[in-house]
C-alpha cells in the first residue's frame, strides 16, 4: 500500500509532463514580443529574406513553408503563426527551441527581419503591388570581360529599376551554373555590373549563353535575358583516346597484338590439321601406287 | 498524218482527263468522308485518358493504333553510340546519404528489377572498428578502363564515347563473365523470370533503359542513358530527397545537383572536398567520385539498428 502511494504521485508527475512537452506551447515574453519590425516590406528585403529562408529553413520547413521538410516541424502557412507579432517570431527565430536551432548568432537582426517580412508576404501576398513587367538588357564589354545587366520598366517611359537583385548563370548541360556575387543590386541607374569568371568551357567554338535573371517574384514578374558570346574555351573531347586500339574496345577496335595472337593460334591449330590430312591424303595415294 | 495523229491522241487525252477529273473528286470526296465518321458513327463512345492525363469521350469505331509507336526498332539501334561532346560523371557526397533509398527505388522501378537486383545499392559501411559507420550508395562506376567490358566474349557489353558502359541483352549469353570482372559487384544476373515478364511480353527492347529484363542475361546500371539523351538528370539523381547526388558532363566542367538544381564547377567541387574514386589503384578509371561523409546530418547507428536494415 505504501509502495503504491508513493508510485502515484510519481506517475502524476510524469502524465502532465508528457502531455505538455506534446502540446508545446512556446511562450514569449511579453516585451520581446511588443518589438516592432524597422524594416519596410521592399524588393530588397524580401530578396534577402527570401535567400536565407531558402538556405536555412528550407531543409526542416519545406520548400513551401508548410512544415514538410526532412522533420516534421512548423508550418508558417497558419493562423497560429500568423497571427503572433513579429516580435515574437523574431524572439523564437533568435533563440530557438529543441530543435529549432537560435540563429541569434548566424544572422544579424536585419536579416532576421527581412525572413520575418518574406513569411508574411509568403502567406499574404496581397499586401504587394501586384507583380510588374520589366525589361532585363545584356550588354557584354570585350575589354573587361563583364556583363552589364539594364533594368527598367517594361512601358515606353522605361524608368530605371533601382535595389533589384539580379542573377547572373552560364547554361550547362543539366541546369545553370551561377556566377556573380551572392547578390548583385543594381544602381539607381538601374544598372549592375558583373566580370566573367575565368576557366569556363564552351562549346566547341567557345560560345557559352549567359543568362541574366530576376528571381524576385513578388514585385517583378520572372524575367530573363540570355546572350550568347564566344568567351568560353573550346570544349575538348577525348574522342581520340576513346578510339584508340584497346582491350575493352569492341571488334573493330581490339589491340593489332591480340588479333595476331587469336587468329595466329587459329591458323596454327588448322594448320595441322590441315597438314595432318594432306599428309594422309599422300599416304593413300603411296599406298595404291605400291598395290599396283 | 504522223502530226494529226499525235493531236488526235492528245485530245483524246484532254478529253478523258476531263472525264476523270470529276470523279477522282468525288472518289476522294467519299474517302474523306470515311475517314472523317467511320461507318457513319455507330455512337458507341468510350473514354480514353490522353497523354496529358485528362479524360475525353470518344468513338470507338475512331480509334486507331498509334502509327509512331509501331516501329520500336531504333531502341535497339540508337544505344550503340554515345552522345557527342559528352563524357557524364557523377559525384556523390557520402556526407548527405541518409539512407532514404529513394533513388534505388525508382531505379528498381523503372528498370523492372526484382527487389533482390541492384543496379544502385546503399551500402552501410564500416571501414574499421574506431571509425564510424556511413552510407554508401554504389552505382556501376562507368570505368574508362572496364575489366567488365574486355571479358565479354560476344560483344554484349560495351563502352560509349560519352564514358557509359551497356549491356545488350539480345546478345548477352550468361556467361556472367563481366560479373566474375567487375571489382565493384556493379552487376547482377537474371536467375529467375523478371517480375511482371508477361506484361512485358511485347514490349520491345531498349537498350539504353535495358528493359524488358530477360531471364538467363546479366542487368547493370546505365546511368539513365535514355534520360540523358533527353538532356534530363538520371532517374536516382532526380529521385534523391537530400542532395546526395551531383550529375554533369565532364568535358563541361559542370555539375548538377539533383534535388536543388544547383550547378557547380566539377573541379571545384572535388577540389573542395578531397573527392576521391574506388579502388583506385586497380586502374580501371571510374567516372564516379564519392565525397568524403563530412559534416554529417546523420550519424547511423549500428549497436542500437536505428537505420534500415541493408
Amino acid at each position: 500500500m505504501a509502495t503504491l502511494k508513493n508510485i502515484i504521485p510519481i506517475l502524476m508527475l510524469f502524465f502532465p509532463v508528457a502531455t505538455y512537452s506534446q502540446k508545446d506551447v512556446w511562450t514569449v515574453p511579453p516585451e520581446k514580443a511588443a518589438k516592432v519590425n524597422p524594416l519596410e516590406i521592399k524588393p530588397k528585403n524580401l530578396t534577402v529574406g527570401k535567400n536565407i529562408f531558402s538556405r536555412n529553413c528550407v531543409a526542416c520547413h519545406g520548400a513551401k513553408a508548410d512544415g514538410q521538410g526532412l522533420i516534421q516541424s512548423a508550418s508558417f502557412l497558419t493562423d497560429t503563426f500568423q497571427k503572433q507579432t513579429d516580435g515574437a517570431i523574431f524572439h523564437k527565430m533568435v533563440t530557438g527551441r529543441n530543435k529549432m536551432p537560435p540563429f541569434g548568432s548566424v544572422l544579424k537582426d536585419d536579416e532576421v527581419w527581412s525572413v520575418i517580412n518574406y513569411l508574411r508576404v509568403l502567406v499574404n501576398p496581397s499586401v504587394l503591388p501586384p507583380p510588374k513587367d520589366i525589361r532585363i538588357e545584356l550588354a557584354a564589354s570585350e575589354e573587361t570581360h563583364s556583363l552589364t545587366a539594364f533594368l527598367t520598366t517594361a512601358d515606353s517611359v522605361r524608368v530605371p529599376l533601382g535595389e533589384v537583385d539580379v542573377h547572373y548563370y552560364i547554361k550547362r548541360d543539366f541546369g545553370l551554373m551561377r556566377f556573380g556575387e551572392i547578390s548583385n543590386y543594381t544602381s539607381e541607374k538601374g544598372k549592375v555590373t558583373v566580370s566573367f569568371p575565368d576557366g569556363i568551357i564552351g562549346d566547341d567554338q567557345g560560345n557559352v549563353t549567359v543568362l541574366a535573371r530576376i528571381e524576385n517574384d513578388f514585385l517583378y514578374k520572372n524575367n530573363e535575358s540570355a546572350v550568347v558570346l564566344r568567351w568560353g574555351s573550346l570544349l575538348v573531347t577525348e574522342d581520340a583516346k576513346f578510339n584508340e586500339r584497346t582491350l575493352w574496345g569492341s571488334r573493330s577496335k581490339s589491340p593489332v597484338w591480340l588479333l595476331i595472337l587469336a587468329n595466329g593460334i587459329l591458323a596454327g591449330v588448322w594448320g595441322v590439321i590441315l597438314y595432318i590430312l594432306y599428309n594422309l591424303f599422300r599416304i593413300k595415294k603411296a599406298g595404291k601406287i605400291f598395290i599396283k | 498524218m504522223d502530226f494529226n495523229e499525235q493531236n488526235k491522241s492528245r485530245r483524246k487525252f484532254l478529253r478523258n482527263l476531263g472525264l476523270a477529273a470529276p470523279a477522282v473528286i468525288a472518289g476522294s470526296g467519299v474517302i474523306l468522308e470515311g475517314c472523317s465518321s467511320p461507318e457513319g458513327g455507330s455512337g458507341a463512345k468510350v473514354k480514353v485518358l490522353t497523354a496529358d492525363h485528362k479524360l475525353v469521350e470518344v468513338e470507338v469505331a475512331g480509334i486507331a493504333a498509334n502509327k509512331e509507336s509501331a516501329d520500336k526498332s531504333y531502341l535497339t539501334k540508337r544505344g550503340r553510340k554515345g552522345l557527342e561532346g559528352k563524357k557524364f560523371v557523377l559525384v556523390v557526397d557520402l556526407g548527405k546519404c541518409k539512407n532514404a533509398r529513394k533513388c534505388m527505388d525508382k531505379c528498381q522501378a523503372v528498370h523492372q528489377l526484382r527487389p533482390d537486383q541492384h543496379h544502385l545499392n546503399v551500402l552501410l559501411m564500416k571501414d574499421s572498428e574506431h571509425t564510424s559507420p556511413y552510407f554508401m550508395p554504389k552505382h556501376c562506376q562507368h570505368c574508362d578502363n572496364p575489366p567488365c567490358v574486355k571479358v565479354c566474349p560476344v560483344d554484349a557489353t560495351f563502352k560509349r564515347s560519352d564514358g557509359i558502359v551497356l549491356i545488350d541483352n539480345e546478345r548477352c549469353i550468361g556467361c556472367r563473365f563481366c560479373i566474375a570482372a567487375c571489382p565493384y559487384t556493379a552487376r547482377s544476373f537474371n536467375w529467375y523470370e523478371p517480375i511482371d515478364a508477361e506484361k512485358y511480353k511485347d514490349v520491345p527492347y531498349d537498350i539504353e533503359k535495358n528493359v524488358p529484363q530477360k531471364k538467363g542475361t546479366v542487368t547493370k546500371c546505365t546511368f539513365s542513358a535514355d534520360c540523358l539523351r533527353e538532356d534530363k538528370l538520371p532517374y536516382c539523381v532526380s529521385a534523391c530527397p537530400n542532395g546526395v547526388y551531383y550529375f554533369g558532363n565532364l568535358y563541361e566542367n559542370a555539375v548538377t545537383n539533383g534535388t536543388t538544381g544547383e550547378t557547380v564547377s566539377l573541379s571545384d567541387l572535388l577540389a573542395e572536398n578531397s573527392a576521391y574514386r574506388l579502388m583506385e589503384d586497380l586502374g580501371t578509371a571510374p567516372s564516379v567520385y564519392y565525397l568524403p561523409p563530412k559534416n554529417r546530418a546523420l550519424i547511423p547507428d549500428i549497436e542500437n539498428d536505428n537505420s534500415k536494415k541493408i
